[in-house]
């Protein structure tokens, strides 16, 4: 192997070191350095305290954005729920208040007999409903001894307006049948009032 | 101007770059940051809002008691209407035998929902049959019933003439 012979480049310093101090602050300029440095600290201790908090909003704001989106359309499912909820139940009380303002000759007939005594006969009964009032008639055969009972009660659902005796109509009486020489027909005539 | 002085100012040219640097966040934060806070916390308030709508519309609808009953029993009266005709009110009287009716007779008033109706019965059997009809015929209405004896049969049957409204 040959030996190595290049010799190496002599460095010469063209710029020698100064003799004196290039830099000299003033002393005042150590004190606003440390409290410049002290600031620098305090700031980035800020600064990353208001990052984390602004990295939570960041985080708050995304889940929101993703709850909005479900909330929207629970409160789509929700309100058509209501309105078919609203709906069905006005229906329910329009078909309640129609069930009940229509009225079932029941209770009328069933109070029609108590108006009757033993010693009476029944023979028309007519009934006839105008709106939320009716008018019940009923022509009975009675002996003439005996006064016409008198009304006192109404049916269920009902308030007694008014009742009356009236000589009672031609059709009203029984076609061919001869009445007791000791009785007499006679109307009464009630009028009811839907409750 | 002399080597100390340049010193001095490219120190103080430092201190002033560390300044910005430092100060550099900050106004991004002021400029930037703030103004997407501000959206970013409507947001979240425009959230709750709905949150708060939903709990309020939830509480609303669960007011309601016995919806699905209720929306049966609507079912179930709207079939009752549509059912109430002139053809199911002859098909009941007459289809039953339980009823002894004689001379059912019906007219349908033109241009009307009355119908008029007539028959001759025995008195429990007219009973009986006004009562089932009334309780399977809900919405037709009663406009006036007129009962005599029957002449022929006087204590044992009832003519009867009935006029109702259909629904």
């Amino acid at each position: 192997m040959k030996p190595f012979t290049k010799k190496l480049p002599i460095i010469i310093d063209l710029q020698p070191e100064p003799q004196e101090v290039m830099l000299r602050l003033p002393e005042w300029m150590k004190y606003f350095f440390v409290l410049l440095y002290i600031a620098t600290l305090t700031g980035l201790a800020l600064l990353l305290q208001e990052s984390f908090d602004e990295f939570k909003l960041y985080q708050e704001m995304v889940q929101a954005r993703r709850m909005t989106e479900d909330t929207v359309r629970q409160i789509n499912t929700l309100q058509s729920k209501l309105v078919e909820n609203k709906t069905i139940q006005r229906e329910y009380e329009l078909y309640k208040m129609r069930q009940k303002q229509i009225t079932r000759p029941g209770p009328i007939l069933e109070w029609i007999p108590s108006l009757i005594s033993k010693t009476q006969r029944a023979n028309t009964i007519t009934l006839v409903q105008t709106g939320d009032s009716t008018s019940v008639r009923v022509t009975v055969e009675k002996p003439i001894t005996e006064p016409i009972g008198r009304v006192s009660t109404a049916p269920p659902d009902y308030l007694l307006q008014s009742a009356g005796e009236e000589t009672p109509k031609y059709n009203e009486l029984p076609k061919g049948q001869k009445v007791n020489i000791n009785n007499e027909f006679t109307a009464l005539v009630i009028q009811l009032k839907k409750q | 101007m002399n080597s100390n002085t340049r010193a001095q100012i490219a120190a103080i040219l430092g201190i002033l770059l560390l300044a910005v640097i430092t100060v550099a966040p900050w106004l991004a934060a002021s400029h930037w940051l703030k103004p997407q806070e501000l959206k970013w916390k409507a947001i979240i308030t425009h959230k709750e809002e709905l949150v708060t709508q939903m709990l309020a519309l939830d509480k609303e609808a669960s007011s309601y008691q016995n919806i699905t009953e209720k929306k049966e029993a609507n079912l179930t009266f709207r079939r009752n209407m549509e059912t109430t005709t002139l053809d199911s009110l002859q098909g009941f009287v007459n289809s039953s035998p339980k009823y002894q009716v004689f001379n059912f007779k019906t007219i349908q008033i033109p241009d009307s929902k009355e119908v008029k109706f007539s028959m001759a019965a025995s008195y429990n059997s007219l009973g009986q049959l006004l009562t089932d009809m009334w309780n399977n015929f809900q919405f037709m209405e009663l406009n006036s019933m007129i009962m005599q004896p029957n002449p022929n049969r006087p204590d044992d049957e009832v003519i009867t003439s009935v006029s109702v409204r259909l629904p």
